[in-house]
């Protein structure tokens, strides 16, 4: 982390608690890392260990009701994401920072089309007329590998597959051209062959357009080919991150030592 | 992808489904029907046109004629033809449910999905609301309602309407709406409770969308299949509301309703006089029943789970 400069979003100290009938449950511990511009950085860890509670935080996506926020800042272009207003944050989200979630075939409204529903991000965003905006819309849907994307916009949720839904969701999420995709386990409600697809596509947006990625996941293997740096989780602490190859050839937690060896085991299958 | 296929399945199917049935397109015929015959009343009305069935205050025969081929429905006490009462009473009928559903939804809906989105003290004050509301019987509350708008009348001149009385149909329309809207704003506040937590809500927070913008452009167009299907039951409900206020001396006034027309009919069913009573009761029946059938139909054809399971139904059926 020499060149303070294209240090694109930062982490410090970062904590979130749920309420939960047994007293506050501290999913994300006095957690801090650094994304840089144009890099993928990896955050690895099992289920539960509060992966997707951070991702949530950075963009203060938390339901008042269910968790907060306890301490720590978030610093995006020198910005405080926590200290300035929800009116101003609402322009954060989709335009500077857009999220692609688990689920792609739930993440859609059902009621309207995938091209309307990228559409409405970009009028959302930008000053542009409704026509405009789906034409951009059906541009988008093409550099995502879709085909025929000017019929494919004017159809719905439910006629697309899952692979399709999740390419249309990177569509929506880099429609607005953002600096950093937070990408929630895109993958694992995918196929293998789908999932190599899905991240081909992230790898070719990030180098097209220079945009970091927040790649969410629990499998190592896809982390050990395409990630720039690796973040380690475990109950809501960073255990150890840095540069991908040398985690991966060196580790030094033994929790990461035995994911390493239980992806291994699995690719040997 | 199995579940994309089944929705595939209930989305491509919706149009089709609902006209594939012969009693389907029964109902809606009757429906229309007495839509067209009310909003005929109107025209006639209206442009002092003044056509024969309209004038149902006009003597066409002797008194306590019974059905024939000149009155087929017969005639009343003062020799004024029922058929021509049914079908007046078929315009005030269906104004009053028209106008009293239209009501109950424009309070319902809003104050339900505000009090579903936010928690707190606004979810509060719609629920005491609604309870309360429910604690008062609704025909006090309507002798209220007329009792104010007696002699208030709507200054429409603006619009070239002239002054509006508001007692008679449009008492009986306010009185029905205000009082009638707590079911559906119940459903609403439920429905938007469920449909909030649904991952398309947060998607759409994550996109930049403020919290109106979800309520009213994401969730609400997914709550319209319930609305419809509510507005269907609320129309035979205030249907039946108008003929049972109008019976109890609450309602209309100096105009026949299907509730005036029972009401007078009674003292003279033990005269052997059957034919008014009836015509009343098999006007309103087959409204109610035609409105209810066609509300199913758009329950299964809206609701993907029930055809799911009607599917599985057939299947089974078949496989034995």
């Amino acid at each position: 982390m020499s060149d303070k400069d294209s240090i694109l979003l930062s982490v410090k100290n970062l904590s979130t608690a749920y309420f939960t009938k047994q007293g506050p449950l501290q999913a994300v511990r006095d957690v801090s890392f650094d994304i840089r511009e144009g890099a993928i950085f990896a955050l690895v860890g099992t289920s539960g260990c509060g992966k997707t509670a951070l991702a949530l935080s950075i963009l203060r996506l938390i339901p008042g009701h269910q968790g907060r926020i306890t301490g720590g800042n978030i610093f995006f272009n020198g910005q405080d994401l926590l200290s300035i207003r929800e009116k101003q944050m609402r322009k954060v989200r989709g335009a500077e920072i857009a999220f692609v979630f688990q689920q792609p075939a739930a993440a859609f409204n059902p009621v309207f089309t995938i091209g309307n529903q990228i559409a409405e991000t970009v009028t959302l965003h930008q000053k542009k007329t409704r026509k405009k905006a789906f034409s951009d819309a059906v541009d988008m849907l093409r550099k995502v590998g879709i085909d025929e994307p000017e019929k494919k916009a004017r159809q719905y949720p439910h006629q697309f597959s899952g692979g399709m839904l999740q390419r249309a969701m990177i569509a929506m999420a880099v429609c607005c051209r953002p600096k950093l995709i937070i990408a929630d386990e895109p993958t694992s409600s995918l196929d293998v062959t789908t999932e190599m697809g899905i991240l081909d596509l992230l790898c070719q947006l990030r180098k097209e357009d220079n945009i970091s990625i927040l790649l969410i996941t629990h499998n190592l293997n896809i982390v050990a080919n395409r990630a720039d740096y690796v973040a380690v989780m475990q109950n809501g602490r960073i255990l150890e991150q840095g540069d991908t190859k040398k985690i991966i050839q060196n580790p030094s937690h033994p929790y990461t030592k035995s994911l390493i060896a239980n992806a291994s085991k699995n690719s040997l299958r | 992808m199995k579940k994309v296929t089944d929705n595939n399945f209930i989305n491509g199917q919706q149009p089709q489904l609902l006209l594939k049935r012969p009693l389907t397109i029964l109902c809606l015929a009757i429906i229309s029907s007495y839509f067209l015959l009310a909003a005929f009343v109107y025209v006639a009305e209206l442009t002092r046109w003044n056509p024969r069935f309209t004038q149902w205050d006009k003597k066409v025969g002797a008194e306590y004629e019974s059905p024939n081929g000149k009155n087929i429905l017969g005639t009343d006490y003062l020799g004024r033809s029922v058929l021509r009462k049914t079908i007046y009473g078929a315009k005030v009928s269906l104004t009053v449910a028209l106008f009293a559903s239209f009501i109950g939804i424009i309070i319902a809906v809003p104050l339900g999905a505000l009090a579903g989105f936010y928690h707190g003290i606004v979810d509060d004050i719609v629920v005491w609301l609604c309870t309360t509301l429910t604690s008062i019987p609704y025909i006090l509350l309507i002798l209220a309602f007329a009792l104010v708008l007696k002699d208030k009348s709507l200054d429409l001149t603006w619009l070239g309407l002239g002054q509006i009385p508001l007692a008679g149909i449009p008492a009986v329309c306010i009185a029905l709406g205000f009082t009638g809207w707590v079911g559906i704003c119940r459903l609403v506040r439920a429905e938007v409770i469920k449909q909030k937590q649904l991952d398309y809500a947060r998607t759409a927070r994550s996109f930049g969308c403020s919290n109106f913008r979800i309520l009213f452009r994401h969730i609400l167009p997914n709550l319209y299949h319930i609305l419809i299907v509510s507005f269907s039951i609320r129309f035979v409900y205030y249907i039946h509301a108008e003929v049972i206020l109008s019976f109890l001396g609450l309602g209309v006034k100096n105009a026949p309703s299907w509730g005036t027309m029972i009401d007078l009919a009674r003292q003279d069913l033990t005269k052997g006089c059957w034919w008014e009573m009836t015509s009343a009761t098999v006007a309103l029946f087959v409204i109610s029943l035609a409105i209810n059938i066609f509300g199913d139909t758009l329950r299964d054809t809206l609701n993907p789970k029930f055809i799911r399971l009607q599917r599985i139904k057939y299947k089974v059926t078949y496989e034995r």
